[in-house]
């Protein structure tokens, strides 16, 4: 430790130059990370916030909540209870015509069932009639407020804003919750004798009781999610590479480092300084230089969510970041393996002579 | 009793063809309170005679003994410790931490080795007859070639070892810093009882010295100062 704090202090340009670089890699992997998990939490909010264990949908829809109908005899059939919620949704794109458009997913609820019972709301009401809304907050950061109308699609009718509701997005889109007649009508489904498109189960072994329907469990539904898994897949490959990135980098750094020094460190083994002491001093370098980049790159990211526009999806994961500041901790113990293993080997005659 | 005894040494290098027999036939013994010059031209196997004394190198043939052990029957681990109490090297060259300053040169000593080092006085002694007092908050980088040497002797010499294996310790200094080296030397073998080994083509030290041996072409034999070749 002692001769790893000096070097560092004697060397402040070296090192300073390769703790920029492991800031700036453990920056970009704070950032992907957070954007990862608050694109999968804008994915999923609206469904976390139901606390659904389970999802009905109709077996042909290839578990797509857009492609699932389900029938008024198919919905007889399952007789619900106050664990079930039968729900219509359909994409939409709602405007008022002095504001910004907003893709958003409509979901139709009915107010004897659960999700509309427990459905929080942040400010205003609850629906009460097929042409009032409660809309998430996002709606508020695009201008809308409470009392606006709102069209949606292309029909003429108007929607007024009654309420507003937190954390409510489904597959990256702000959730508008209205009435299920009314989804019939944004379906155009009016004179079709459907009744929604899912069943939302807070019980995890909820049986659908209609063959032409089928039950998953949550944590299905996420996965089939459109773009869902091939996303977090993605940030899931950049991240384990710019992990790997790190070790590289790391490890090159010491290796230079230490075939430079390979004479000081043959003088030292020849004075009898034990193999240990050296393999600890590069070991310990490589972890206060992953540490050091860790920590600003950790600042600089927390500056960079305390600046961003409420718009981005980030999310910062505590527990999540720390052991991905962990694992570069880690790294920087792989990375001194090579050179510490040339500084173990070192033969203390070779630069004795001359 | 001698600190350091080689008996029958033989070095090799290389095989084959290109097989070179750098030692032959070795017998050396130095005792405490003796400054011993070992002097040959260049190649002559100087440097690999003072490694296999100090238990850097294992002799093709032969043993080695320090302080009554024989090297080749200690473990690395039992090595690396005898270097670190007991013997002193002084080398040709990169004897210092290119990071630390003159000062922090002997506290790292302490970090490692923390009991028997000279204390702040003799240290400070030291220093005054090496004439690097006023070099203790510089960094060997800033450092003459002849500081660098006065500097590496105070540190081998700080961690107060019985034996002092020094490799041309000598060969960047004036005559009149050689002197002062060469006093310090008989003084450390006279006055603290220390065996000290200098191996050099520098003649300048042969004053000082209570034995000097000549290696020619691997051979090692006691001289007389005045027989002694000019390399
Ligand atoms: N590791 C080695 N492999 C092969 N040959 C070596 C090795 N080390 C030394 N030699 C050879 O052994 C001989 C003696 O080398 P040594 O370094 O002991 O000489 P020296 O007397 O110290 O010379 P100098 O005064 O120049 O320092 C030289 O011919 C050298 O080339
Ligand atoms: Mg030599």
């Amino acid at each position: 430790m002692y001769l790893a704090l000096k070097e560092i202090k004697h060397e402040k340009l070296r090192y300073g130059l390769i703790i920029a670089m492991v800031s700036l890699i453990a920056y970009l992997i704070f950032i992907l990370t957070s954007l990862a998990f608050g694109l999968a939490g804008e994915n999923t909010q609206a469904i976390n916030s139901w606390d659904a264990k389970s999802v009905v949908l109709n077996k042909d829809s290839n578990i797509n909540l857009a492609q699932s109908t389900i029938t008024n005899a198919q919905a007889k059939d399952d007789r619900l209870t106050s664990k079930e919620s039968l729900i219509g949704s359909t994409p939409v794109v709602a405007k008022d015509k002095s504001k910004e458009k907003v893709s958003a997913s409509f979901i139709g609820l009915r107010s004897n069932q659960f999700i509309y019972q427990d459905l929080k709301i942040s400010s205003g009401h609850k629906a009460k009639t097929n042409h009032q809304v409660v809309v998430d907050e996002k709606f508020k950061t695009e201008g809308y407020k409470l009392g606006d109308k709102v069209t949606m699609n292309s029909f003429d009718d108007k929607y007024e804003i009654v309420g507003f509701t937190k954390n409510a997005k489904l597959n990256i889109a702000p959730v508008i919750y209205g009435t299920l007649p009314t989804w019939k009508y944004l379906r155009g489904m009016n004179n079709v004798p459907v009744a929604g498109s899912a069943i939302i189960s807070r019980n995890a072994s909820y049986n659908e009781h209609n063959q032409h329907l089928k039950t998953y469990s949550t944590n299905e539904f996420i996965q089939k999610l459109p773009g869902y898994s091939a996303q977090n897949t993605t940030f899931g490959f950049m991240i384990g590479f710019l992990m790997i990135i790190s070790l590289v980098i790391i490890a090159v750094f010491l290796y230079i480092l230490t075939m430079q020094a390979l004479p000081t460190y043959a003088v030292l083994r020849a004075q009898g300084i034990p193999a240990r002491a050296l393999v600890s001093t590069i070991t310990s370098q490589s972890v206060i230089l992953m540490a050091a980049g860790v920590i600003i790159g950790g600042l600089i990211a927390a500056l960079t969510g305390w600046l961003l526009p409420v718009g981005v999806p980030m999310a910062f994961d505590i527990p999540v970041l720390t052991w991905i500041s962990i694992g570069l901790m880690i790294m920087g113990v792989i990375g001194a393996a090579i050179p510490a293993q040339k500084i173990a080997t070192v033969d203390p005659v070779s630069v004795i002579g001359g | 009793m001698s600190v350091i005894e080689l008996k029958n040494i033989n070095k090799y290098f290389g095989s084959g063809i290109s097989k070179v027999h750098v030692l032959k036939d070795v017998n050396f013994a130095a005792d405490r309170g003796q400054l011993i010059l070992v002097v040959g031209p260049s190649g002559s196997g100087k440097s690999t005679f003072l490694t296999i004394a100090g238990g850097l190198q294992t002799p093709t043939s032969g043993s080695v003994e320090v302080e009554g052990q024989a090297v080749e029957s200690l473990t690395k681990a039992q090595r690396d410790k005898l270097r670190l109490n007991q013997i002193g090297f002084v080398l040709q060259s990169y004897n210092l931490v290119p990071y630390l300053k003159v000062k922090e040169q002997f506290e790292f000593v302490d970090k490692i080795k923390r009991e028997g080092n000279l204390d702040q006085n003799e240290l400070s002694g030291l220093l005054d007859q090496l004439g690097i007092s006023q070099l203790v908050n510089q960094y060997p980088g800033e450092l003459s070639g002849g500081q660098t040497q006065r500097v590496a002797i105070a540190r081998a010499l700080y961690a107060n070892p019985d034996i002092v294996l020094a490799d041309e310790p000598t060969a960047a200094l004036d005559s009149e810093k050689v002197a002062e080296v060469g006093r310090l030397f008989k003084n450390l073998a006279g006055t603290r009882n220390k065996a000290v080994v200098v191996v050099t083509h520098d003649l300048r030290l042969l004053d000082f010295a209570n034995k000097t041996y000549e290696i020619l072409d691997g051979k090692i034999s006691l001289k007389d100062k005045e027989h002694v070749l000019d390399h």
